[in-house]
């Protein structure tokens, strides 16, 4: 259904998107990638607001740009939160419905059943001013959905929304796949990702790096040694229990904690709660250096 | 029926309480101006001082007035980045461009000829027996066209610099314009404006500081006819223009680019 054939993006001197060529059909396919891959070019060249510099977009065999056609079967949910912050969420989603050719009765319904399925039907007569970030991006994805488009492209859709709002977006799209429909979702958060779907687009530096089945990443990625970063108080105390787990590899004490390095990072993420918790080990928190996008490319270059 | 609520949406919006309310109090302005000005000059002629008023007040709130509401119509939505809703819809970029320009002329007119009236109150005790007021009225409508033509393809060529320059033009150029010598005035869109209005013969080399802000001084004699046909010449060339230009290129927030 949306087809990029070797489409390169330059922003004068800058390139946003270089050489890429795929197609997206119906399902869930998922845009990875770290802040400034190329994603939100991607989807704005696919939206039709902008116009590739070498290359061709299509939708359904169409260009996309400032064609109204495309935009009877295209639903988007920008990455930007902003508003006409005066109206309620329920006239903001109204007016783009007019703005999708409905009539009165048919918007306001339309509107109501909407607002409905992303759990903004008892708050939508509030103002947007006075909106969380997570009713916001509710009041984005209602507006994406107005017209039941064939394709949906929701540009960080995740972001603001609380782990409720995150399984039941993760639910729609399943239903909305479900029904055929194409759906992009970018984002440059991995783990998200993984639940949604297994078909993913890589991009990095603007370049699409891998497409395809997420497990052939994964166990690319599992292939190297994971690292976790624990902070502590106590860090001699904390490397005494965690080196008697049989997944550590290694463990580098330092100054407020310990850097330790996992081939299986599930078990030991599983049974880190319990050492906290039974053992009494005094941890403030963690992180992951190996869990984002950059190692992953770094894999994927290195090999 | 999705380009009557476009126009209709985009004129409600632009006639928001809040924006009007500024109008309102400029009005009220204009009004005690007005008072003034027949305070200190007693003996003037009634018509004359409503031509003094109209031309120093109301012919300067209408260029304000369409350069702000101006900006609202695209350059405002991109800057907010609100325009991303507006350009995925499945509407015509020349039909949301030029629907929302009308509107703005529409709310420009409104607020202007509110303008009007409260000067022709301070002036007349029947504001709408003054012929003057109401060849004004229609001199503010073509007006509200071509000041909002005209600035609407501004704000399509340079959006973050936009309301600077039409404010220029609003303010320096069609003050000092029409009061150059020659064939300057031709330049200026006050001098067709008021040959639709149908003012008092220009020349008035005597106007003093108030004449020249009134845009007296100027030596231009233009007929009525000529002041209709090149406005509206003017008009349907720059909304031509702009509903080609907005159609043809992009207004995506460049910052947004990743």
């Amino acid at each position: 259904m949306i087809e990029l054939n070797q489409v390169s993006r330059w922003y004068g001197q800058v390139i946003g998107l270089n050489d890429v060529t795929c197609s997206i059909g119906p399902g869930v396919t998922a845009l990875l990638g770290m802040n400034g891959a190329g994603k939100s070019t991607m989807i704005k060249l696919i939206t039709g607001q902008i116009r590739p510099t070498t290359g061709e977009v299509s939708i359904g065999g169409e260009d996309p740009f400032a064609n109204p056609s495309v935009y009877r079967k295209l639903g988007y949910c920008p990455e930007i939160d902003n508003f006409y912050e005066h109206q309620t969420g329920r006239q903001f989603v109204y007016g783009l419905a007019r703005l999708d050719g409905m009539s009165h009765q048919d918007a306001s319904n339309r509107t109501q059943k909407v607002l409905e399925e992303v759990g903004m039907a008892d708050r939508c007569d509030k103002r947007i001013a006075g909106y969380s970030k997570g009713m916001r991006q509710r009041v984005k994805l209602a507006q994406a959905m107005l017209h039941q488009p064939d394709a949906i492209l929701l540009d960080e859709p995740l972001n603001g929304l609380d782990p409720v709002g995150r399984r039941e977006l993760m639910d729609m799209l399943k239903v909305l796949a479900d029904e055929g429909k194409a759906i992009l979702v970018s984002s440059h958060i991995l783990f998200e990702v993984e639940q949604m779907t297994r078909s993913i687009l890589l991009l990095h530096r603007g370049r699409l790096m891998a497409s395809g089945d997420l497990r052939v990443i994964r166990e690319l990625i599992d292939k190297h040694p994971h690292r976790v970063r624990i902070e502590t108080p106590e860090p001699r105390e904390v490397a005494r229990r965690l080196v008697a787990l049989p997944y550590v590899l290694s463990i580098n004490v330092e100054r407020d904690g310990v850097e330790l390095q996992t081939k299986e990072p599930r078990q030991f993420y599983d049974a880190l709660p319990e050492l906290v918790l039974d053992e009494n080990v005094p941890i403030r928190g963690f992180s992951s250096p190996d869990n984002n996008l950059e190692s992953i490319f770094q894999y994927l270059v290195n090999g | 029926m999705t380009e009557l609520f476009v126009f209709q949406s985009a004129l409600k919006d632009f006639l928001r309480l809040k924006r009007v309310f500024v109008w309102l109090f400029v009005a009220t302005g204009l009004f005690l101006i007005s008072k003034v000005y027949l305070r200190v000059t007693p003996d003037a002629n009634l018509d004359e001082s409503y031509s003094m008023m109209s031309s120093l007040l109301v012919f300067r709130v209408l260029p304000l007035a369409s350069a702000i509401f101006s900006t609202a119509v695209i350059s405002q939505e991109v800057e907010q980045k609100t325009i991303v809703y507006l350009l995925t819809r499945p509407i015509d970029r020349w039909k949301l461009v030029s629907l929302r320009s009308l509107a703005s002329a529409v709310a420009v007119f409104l607020v202007t000829s509110f303008a009007a009236l409260s000067v022709s109150s301070a002036v007349f005790s029947n504001p709408f027996a003054n012929s003057a007021f109401l060849r004004d009225l229609v001199a503010i409508f073509v007006g509200s066209l071509a000041y909002g033509a005209l600035f609407v393809y501004v704000t399509l060529l340079i959006s973050k610099a936009a309301m600077v320059v039409c404010l220029f033009f609003a303010f320096a150029w069609e003050t000092s314009v029409p009061n150059m010598s020659g064939s300057m005035a031709l330049l200026s869109v006050n001098t067709y404006l008021s040959a639709i209005a149908q003012r008092p013969s220009s020349g008035n080399a005597s106007g003093g500081f108030f004449g020249t802000l009134a845009n007296n001084l100027g030596t231009s004699d233009i007929a009525t006819s000529t002041g209709w046909i090149v406005m509206a010449l003017m008009i349907a060339f720059l909304m031509g223009v702009s509903m080609w230009w907005f159609s043809t290129f992009e207004y995506v927030p460049r910052e947004d680019a990743g």
